[in-house]
Order: structure tokens, then C-alpha cells, then sequence
């Protein structure tokens, strides 16, 4: 158990290095507005699921449950702010393709990692239901970024 | 989206609430930037969705908001009223131009007032309490309200720097 959550958290801090360290495409005062836009989305993608829905039950060692918890709240939104900045800066489609698979496959890889330590448990959830619920928002986040960027432009700010 | 089982005195009260701050919203005249406006508020909003996302889970479940443990259209109102306190907040602050030890003086004000406030919508069974107690939020103001002013010091700046630059 604490080797894994030694590991967990190395992943972290070595997405957070990374993250911090990469040039953006958007303003930062872009970024910090997406982030706001999914930690909201996100947090309550989760509790509608979790306590509405009952799909998934939320449990297991209290440890675990932090780190999921850091997962929903901090890393996953970076994780999308991550994509949407790359999306954007990349012309080529098949590279953009390749980025939108590879994004996807953390996301389950994550939700993968929960479920088999014991923090997630499905009831009537899935992962397909996961990465179109996820797409969704990605989605909502997008029509969202390009809202906020038109109101930056007329500011006189270039984004 | 649920949508609240009965419409009681909690979605009555709240309903005031928003129908009062956005009149006052519309009365005041603009200080800043739609863009800032809109991250004071989404930040506000962001942290009272934090903090209810953690401390009402159904594990620690110190509370819930209006009558059930569900994530009702009603929740999401509690927060855009949260956003427009926050904004009204960093309004009064930047329009009082308060400096130096003023700042202490107005964020323990604010954070009284704010737990006033939720003592008053506990009273409207808008917050049930299962363990939690309105002093423990007056802590949460005082730290909260304290990021409020350094995030909206850090965006403004830099807003004007990034103006300037273009």
C-alpha cells in the first residue's frame, strides 16, 4: 500500500515538473480560468455520479481516497488544461489524433489504477461512460475557453 | 441535474438572496474588467465548490446543503451567490482603496459578516449541520478571503501588464 501510494505521488510530482515547466499556448489567465471551469465540472461530475446516480461508490483506505481525491480536484483538470494547450498547438490532425488517444488513455489508466486499489467501486458505472462523460466536459470547458478568449481580445489581450 | 424534492423556505431564501445581489450587482456601476469579474467570481465559486465537494462527502458528511445529500439544482445557486460575494468583496475593497493593517481589519469584518450570513441560511435549513459549526467557517473566511485578495491582486496585475504589453 505505501509503496503504491510512493509511486502514486512521484507520478504527481513529476506531472506537476512537468506541467510547470512546458510553455503554454494559452495566457496564463486563460489557463487559471480553465482550471476554475473544470475543477467545478469535475467535482460535480464526480459527486452527481457518485451521490445521485450511485454509478460508482467511493471508499476503501482513507489514504487512497487522498489520493484520489488530489487526482479529481488538482491533476485531472491540469491534465485537460494540458490537452487543450496542445490541441491547439499542433497543426497536423494525425498528431492531434494521437494526442486526443493518448490523453484518454491516462484518463483510464487513472480510473483503472482507482478501481483496482479499492477506491473506486462500479455499480452501475463503466469506463466508456467515463470518457464520454469526460469528453463532454472537455467539451463545455472548450466552448467555454473560446467564450472567455473573445472577451480577453476586446480587452486588448492577445491569448 | 436533480432538481429540489420540495420547494420549501431554504429555496425561498435563497432565491431572495440571488434576486438582492444581482440587484445590486446591476446597481453598482463597473470597476473592473469583464474578464476579471468573471475569474473573481469563478474562483469564489471554484473554492466554495471545494470545500463542500470535500467536507460533505458522504465519508466525513459535515454537512448538507438544502434538504438532501444530493447535488440538486439549488447547490449550484449557493454557489453563484458565493461568486457574487466574492466579487462584492474585492469591490468594496479596491473601492475603499484599504491598505496596511485596514486590510486585517476588513477581512475579519467580512468574515464575520460571512459567517453572520451562514448562520442565518443554517437558520433557513440551507446548511444542515451534521457536525460542523458556523465558528469553524469563520476560520475557513479568514484564509479564504485572504487568497481572495492575493488572487485578485496577482490577476489584476497581470491584466495591466498584459494590456500594457499589447
Amino acid at each position: 500500500m505505501n509503496k503504491t501510494m510512493e509511486f502514486v505521488i512521484d507520478v504527481y510530482l513529476i506531472f506537476l515538473i512537468l506541467f510547470f515547466s512546458i510553455k503554454k499556448k494559452f495566457h496564463i489567465i486563460v489557463n487559471i480560468f480553465n482550471y476554475f471551469v473544470l475543477a467545478f465540472l469535475l467535482s460535480s461530475y464526480f459527486s452527481i455520479i457518485s451521490v445521485n446516480f450511485g454509478g460508482f461508490k467511493i471508499d476503501g483506505d482513507i489514504k487512497l481516497e487522498f489520493l484520489f481525491r488530489l487526482y479529481e480536484l488538482i491533476f485531472e483538470p491540469l491534465i485537460c488544461i494540458f490537452y487543450l494547450n496542445f490541441f491547439s498547438s499542433i497543426n497536423s490532425k494525425i498528431k492531434k489524433i494521437v494526442l486526443s488517444v493518448f490523453v484518454f488513455f491516462i484518463f483510464w489508466a487513472a480510473e483503472f489504477l482507482f478501481v483496482q486499489l479499492g477506491v473506486i467501486t462500479f455499480i452501475n458505472w463503466n469506463y466508456q461512460k467515463t470518457l464520454i462523460s469526460l469528453f463532454g466536459i472537455l467539451l463545455a470547458t472548450y466552448f467555454c475557453q473560446q467564450w472567455f478568449r473573445s472577451i480577453l481580445k476586446k480587452e486588448g489581450i492577445r491569448t | 441535474m436533480k432538481l429540489p424534492n420540495s420547494f420549501d423556505t431554504n429555496e425561498w431564501f435563497v432565491l431572495i438572496c440571488m434576486f438582492i445581489a444581482f440587484s445590486i450587482l446591476y446597481l453598482l456601476p463597473k470597476r473592473f474588467p469583464l474578464s476579471v469579474t468573471i475569474l473573481i467570481m469563478l474562483y469564489s465559486s471554484t473554492i466554495a465548490r471545494f470545500a463542500d465537494h470535500i467536507l460533505a462527502m458522504p465519508r466525513i458528511d459535515l454537512y448538507d446543503i438544502m434538504n438532501s445529500p444530493y447535488y440538486d439544482l439549488f447547490d449550484i445557486f449557493t454557489y453563484v451567490l458565493i461568486g457574487l460575494a466574492g466579487y462584492f468583496f474585492v469591490y468594496v475593497y479596491d473601492r475603499l482603496r484599504i491598505k496596511g493593517y485596514w486590510i486585517a481589519v476588513y477581512i475579519v469584518i467580512w468574515s464575520v459578516f460571512g459567517t453572520a450570513y451562514e448562520w442565518l441560511s443554517s437558520y433557513f435549513k440551507v446548511f444542515i449541520y451534521k457536525g460542523w459549526k458556523p465558528t469553524y467557517s469563520f476560520s475557513v473566511y479568514l484564509f479564504v478571503q485572504s487568497l481572495t485578495l492575493l488572487f485578485f491582486k496577482y490577476v489584476t496585475f497581470i491584466h495591466q501588464k498584459t494590456s500594457k504589453d499589447n
